[in-house]
């Protein structure tokens, strides 16, 4: 998939370059139905009904009186039948009936909260209905977003999109920077550390608690690589086009809590549940009234605390259920929506704690705790998820209370699936640089700091860049290279 | 506005041969430090090649695999048929290569007469373009061929895409060597000395071969028994369409580059030929079909009648590869049916059968 996204990446930039500035949107969409098309004629066929769908439907809210019924009711209709689209289609291949759909769209999820956040917004009159078919078209099926995201709105993302930018210099040299960025991650650092997790994680009976833990922090680097480094490709690509796409990654690793660390990681989709679930829900008559009522009877405090957690609760297990339908990704709904609201609830009581037990909260060795933490919590969610299924993430809990065995940690176990020690020392140096990164992005532009180098400097610093992608990326003959993770959602 | 889109073409321009130059030497360093290309088998196929375009004309050319380096003595024929006589034949070298390395030479190299090995050991067995040793036979080849379309074409044509890294990038090959700094450091000081930089021939030695030059290995040992009947003998046979086009290639670009063509195939041991009767005639005819149709020579040594030429242990280094002794005999054999002395349906046997029967 990588190799192919490239080359229509590559192809793309160069058709793009070859036309006038208001003709790109239309080598785009080109290009986004070849690529669709690749994945087959009855996918696209299936996503052109929905992309009309959606035209038609906009155009029908925006036309319909402001606070009607009739809008009102456009509105709920198309969205419980995007609703029930996704659903049939997670039902149907968690449960093996993959033949009873017609056709599985490439991106189905994505398209769909596209399509939903078209029209809402439409609705809530903050957008303007699109009135060219084909250019909403492209809205929908832009190749680069389709697979993974991100989950762009309409409204920031059409004007660039439709209009055109011009292909700059810098553009494109900020844009590759990122893009050579992406696939380091995903080349040289996931796919080692994929043959090290899929060979502990499938396999629980030979390994220790530690080496099962061990696992399971390298599937959380090894999905933060795979996933930001997709998102890097398709930003660095717009980027060179001058199309700016919403950032779906801020160094979620270095965030002090739970909600913080969904606000750094797949931002576009937190951004999106909060928008279009949480918000509508806290807004509704509903909820209103029942917080009103709770306020009442058990306090202010607990009363808006109770009302955020039914929203919270409804968001997260919408998000579980987004992932998969099965009782692993419910699972890790639930854990993510407790600890969110268990943190929420509790901040009260937490705070006078820290202050009971004289803790400096401003010191870096508690932010560095805090990140621990919120990374451990985080952690313990991938094993929800990565393992087949609950039965063994309870064998792989018991393991590490009853049979922690540090000591495999440090034996050879740990080189037994093609990644020698060197390979490994090789890999840590390598996620060091990414952690390096990091921090730099933190405080500035880590692409300024380069651009401000001397051009001999800069050439170096590329071509090393391209030689450590080159030379060390885990691809070729002998290996498969693993899919981008989140395309499966 | 104008000027401004010429500027950042222009800087682009800069931009873009300054990080090629910077990956061009960055490469060739990796390739230096990591490449093993003084040790035996990448170190004579490099010296092989280098002779190989230094030659102006070549009156006799051999292809081939292993059999062809290891059995056609090319000192020796040199002394018997005169003229100028090279070995090209590379390790595992298959038939597209063969087409592509000839190719090659007769853009630039005079060539009066090539004969083509096509022993079935190699020919027969592979999908070239997935399977990994013989890709990795065509390196051998590949990496020190001269830059044109003929590489080109063969490494873009006769691999799959997954190897396309490997098949330009030598270094990438060699990458987890990068960590074992002793090797490292060897390759450095190897290819520091003057015997490397000037094509000598001191460094390509192994315990058991040694390059003589102009493309021919000598090989020293003499095989036990247990050697003559190994696993190498047990191939099974199956017809490659593949391999039959390219034979069909080679023997046209031969014709139109007016290059006479004789496809040849060396002894093997008495035992390996008892364990391929059961299919070798099929190939046999296969080759002969294929040169008749072309109307080109077949000279199946595996065939020949035991008074000239007797596949004894003491001529062997395995059960396929006839050692210094072996090569010496046949070549001397070899030069007489081209000199017209023996005719070739005289001294070799029409199937594996009449020979196995014939030597019972």
């Amino acid at each position: 998939m990588l190799v192919k996204l490239l080359a229509f990446i590559a192809s793309s930039y160069i058709a793009c370059l070859l036309v006038p500035k208001r003709m790109r949107w239309v080598v785009l969409l080109v290009a986004s139905f070849v690529f669709y098309a690749l994945a087959g004629i009855k996918a696209l066929l299936t996503m052109f009904l929905f992309s009309g769908i959606s035209f038609a439907f906009g155009i029908a809210i925006e036309d319909s009186a402001v606070g009607s019924k009739r809008r009102r009711t456009l509105l709920v209709a198309v969205v419980l039948l995007v609703v029930a689209w996704i659903l049939a289609i997670k039902l149907c291949v968690a449960s093996g009936y993959r033949n009873l759909i017609i056709a599985i769209p490439l991106g189905a999820s994505y398209v769909s909260f596209s399509i939903i956040s078209y029209l809402a917004d439409i609705y809530w009159e903050r957008d303007k209905a699109d009135r060219n078919f084909l250019k909403h078209l492209l809205y929908i099926l832009f190749f680069p977003k389709i697979t993974e995201g991100p989950i762009n709105k309409h409204k920031t993302l059409a004007q660039s999109l439709y209009e055109g930018q011009d292909l700059t210099y810098r553009n494109f040299c900020f844009g590759s920077q990122r893009m050579l960025y992406g696939i380091f991650k995903k080349l040289v650092i996931a796919e080692r550390l994929s043959m090290i997790t899929d060979g502990i994680l499938s396999d629980l009976a030979g390994y220790s608690g530690c080496m099962i833990a061990a696992a399971t922090v390298f599937a959380a680097i090894e999905l933060y690589c795979d996933f930001s480094g997709y998102m890097d490709i398709v930003l660095g690509f717009t980027e060179t086009l001058g199309i700016k796409m919403d950032e779906n990654f801020r160094r979620p690793f270095f965030s002090r809590s739970t909600s913080e660390f969904w606000r750094r990681w797949h931002i576009t989709l937190g951004t999106w549940f909060k928008d279009y679930v949480y918000t509508p829900l806290v807004m509704s008559g509903i909820v209103k009234k029942m917080g009103k009522w709770c306020r009442k009877k058990i306090g202010k405090e607990f009363g808006n605390g109770l009302m955020k957690a039914v929203a919270l609760s409804a968001v997260w297990l919408l998000t579980g259920m987004w992932h998969g339908t099965g009782a692993s990704y419910i699972a890790w709904g639930c854990w993510c929506g407790t600890i969110i609201i268990l943190s929420t609830f509790l901040e009260g009581f937490y705070k006078k704690a820290l202050a009971f037990l004289h803790i400096n909260t401003k010191a870096p060795s508690w932010k560095l705790f805090q990140m621990f933490r919120t990374s451990a919590v985080f952690c313990f969610g991938i094993m929800l998820t990565r393992l087949p299924d609950l039965h063994h993430v309870g064998i792989a809990i018991r393991k590490f209370v009853r049979e922690p065995g540090l000591s495999q940690l440090f034996s050879k176990d740990l080189f037994r699936f093609g990644v020698s020690v060197k390979d490994f020392i090789l890999m840590l140096l390598f996620l060091l640089g990414v952690l390096c990164v990091s921090i730099m992005q933190e405080r500035r532009s880590v692409r300024e700091f380069i651009a401000s180098m001397n051009a001999p400097v800069r050439w170096v610093i590329y071509a090393a860049g391209i030689s450590i992608v080159v030379f060390f990326g885990i691809y070729g003959p002998g290996h498969t290279m693993k899919d981008f993770v989140y395309a499966q959602f | 506005m104008r000027n401004s889109k010429i500027k950042s073409v222009i800087k682009a321009l800069v931009a873009f041969s300054g990080i090629c130059v910077t990956l061009v030497c960055i490469w060739k360093g990796l390739r230096y430090a990591l490449s093993d290309e003084y040790t035996f088998y990448k170190g004579y196929a490099r010296v092989m090649m280098h002779e190989l375009y230094e030659q102006e004309s070549i009156d006799t050319l051999f292809c081939g695999a292993s059999l062809c380096y290891r059995d056609f003595d090319t000192g020796l024929l040199e002394k018997e048929l005169g003229g100028n006589c090279f070995n090209a034949g590379s390790t595992i070298q298959g038939v597209p290569v063969s087409y592509y390395l000839l190719k090659d030479i007769y853009n630039r190299i005079k060539v009066g007469h090539v004969y083509l090995e096509l022993g079935p050991v190699v020919e027969i067995r592979y999908d070239y373009r997935t399977d990994q040793d013989i890709v990795w036979g065509m390196y051998f080849i590949a990496d020190y061929m001269k830059w044109g379309l003929p590489k080109l074409e063969m490494l873009l044509g006769e691999t799959s895409p997954e190897y396309y890294a490997t098949s330009f990038l030598v270094a990438r090959r060699y990458w987890q060597k990068a960590f074992y700094f002793d090797y490292v450091k060897r390759n450095i000081q190897a290819k520091g000395t003057k015997v490397y930089r000037e094509y000598g021939y001191d460094l390509l030695r192994s315990e058991d071969e040694w390059y003589v030059g102009k493309g021919y290995v000598a090989n020293g040992v003499v095989a036990s028994l247990d050697m003559l009947n190994d696993i190498n003998a047990a191939i099974e046979y199956k017809v490659n369409e593949g391999w039959k086009s390219y034979v069909d290639k080679i023997i046209n670009l031969c014709k139109e580059n007016g290059v006479e063509i004789t496809l040849v195939t060396t002894p093997v041991s008495g035992y390996v030929l008892s364990r391929w009767s059961g299919w070798y005639d099929g190939y046999h005819d296969m080759v002969k079909e294929i040169a008749r149709k072309n109307n080109v020579d077949y000279w199946d040594f595996t065939l020949v009648k035991d008074g000239y030429f007797k596949p004894e242990a003491g001529l062997f280094s395995d059960s396929t590869h006839l050692n210094m002794y072996g090569a010496r005999q046949f070549s001397t054999l070899f030069a007489r049916v081209v000199r017209g002395e023996l005719a070739y349906d005289d001294i070799c046997c029409r199937s594996a059968t009449e020979k196995l029967n014939g030597s019972r």
